[in-house]
């Protein structure tokens, strides 16, 4: 079978599984950009999420025969992803901090999070990134995911573990004390 | 970085460097979680209506609201610890499904005691722990816990009040003198 861009991750995995081991490629291609990207969020840019991402992978293919093919197979690598990503956080006693330097991640934390007013206007990617790096750590990943990874709240209560209403009271939260946070802080 | 550790990782996938664990590995993991979920329940079940029972036939209910210290005192702490225990275990092994993370752990916790209460007060109503008494008088093999709990330690008002013979006299139950 060809592998082209309407193949669904779920029947790479498929045919993984049953055929041919080197198809796993495919899903690489597809997710590596994605999940270092993640990674190095979680892990502050830190020079071991390179081997963080890879054995994401490796435990991915480890574990292939374990995913449920009804599941979405991007919310089951990034939950392998955060799992490992947490343990490498509480091996380290760090904590999850963005880096402010992030050209990228600042711009589409200016177009995403709408804070129902122009206080977002001009440093608004910066400023936000600092007043998110003031967040609970349990509000954190949470908001990232949602507004940084496009998740939805099932995808997020799928990767967390945490209940559907959990995550939206927690991204709601982390909202509210992120505009009391600019307000307080930023807004002349 | 991304030819690199794509070429990376196939490369040990085509060198067998890593290895897909087996499907039946999940399976017969997956039955295990789920025998030990059922037989774990299976005994709550049984410590529950166990524990509804010893309060019967000592009559610590008889005592009253006011004798709360006598009732404190008198309660099973054995038999309070294993269901807390497996209790416990029982959480663990739930929290290994994929569907425990989407309701809270306090809605999983409750409802899995109120279930295991429930099904414990229906066989707490039959005549469950009579046959089982009875049953375990009679016989020569000694089930853990069960065997000294229902024959000794229930009805010991009974067998208190009782002149001679080392089993409890329980309802009419036959005792271990009577049996024989």
């Amino acid at each position: 079978m060809n592998i082209n861009n309407n193949t669904t991750d779920e029947e790479i995995v498929e045919l993984t599984r049953k055929n041919d081991k080197e198809l796993f490629a495919h899903l690489i291609d597809r997710y590596e950009a994605k999940l270092a990207a993640y990674i190095k969020r979680l892990a502050a840019n830190s020079p071991e999420a390179e081997d963080l991402v890879q054995q994401a992978f490796i435990n991915a293919f480890v574990n292939l025969n374990n995913f449920d093919t009804d599941q979405k197979f991007s919310s089951w690598i990034y939950r392998i992803a955060h799992n490992l990503a947490v343990n490498w956080l509480k091996k380290k006693k760090a904590n999850i901090s963005l880096d402010d330097d992030d050209e990228a991640m600042r711009l589409r934390l200016k177009d995403k999070v709408d804070l129902e007013d122009d206080l977002m206007a001009k440093e608004a990617g910066t400023l936000l990134i600092d007043a998110i790096n003031r967040l609970p750590e349990k509000f954190k990943e949470p908001f990232m995911l949602k507004y940084l990874e496009d998740k939805s709240y099932e995808e997020i209560s799928f990767i967390l573990r945490l209940p559907k209403n959990t995550v939206g009271t927690f991204i709601g939260r982390a909202k509210k004390l992120l505009k009391a946070d600019l307000e307080k802080n930023y807004v002349r | 970085m991304s030819d690199k550790l794509k070429s990376k990782i196939m490369e040990q996938v085509r060198n067998n460097g890593i290895k897909m664990k087996s499907r039946w590995l999940f399976v017969v993991r997956g039955l295990s979680l789920k025998s030990g979920l059922g037989l774990g329940f299976v005994l709550l079940v049984l410590f529950f209506n166990a524990f509804f029972f010893y309060v019967q036939t000592n009559g610590l209910l008889a005592h009253g609201a006011g004798a709360w210290w006598q009732i404190i005192h008198s309660l099973p702490y054995d038999l309070i610890f294993l269901i807390l225990t497996l209790l416990l275990f029982l959480n663990y092994l739930v929290r290994r499904f994929d569907f425990s993370y989407s309701h809270p752990f306090f809605i999983i916790f409750s409802s899995l005691i109120l279930l295991a209460a429930f099904w414990a007060s229906i066989l707490f109503a039959s005549n469950f722990n009579q046959t089982m008494k009875g049953a375990l008088l009679r016989s020569k093999v000694s089930v853990p816990f069960f065997s000294d709990f229902y024959t000794r330690r229930c009805g010991m008002m009974d067998e208190g009040a009782r002149p001679q013979g080392n089993g409890c006299m329980m309802n009419g139950l036959p005792t271990d003198d009577q049996s024989q």
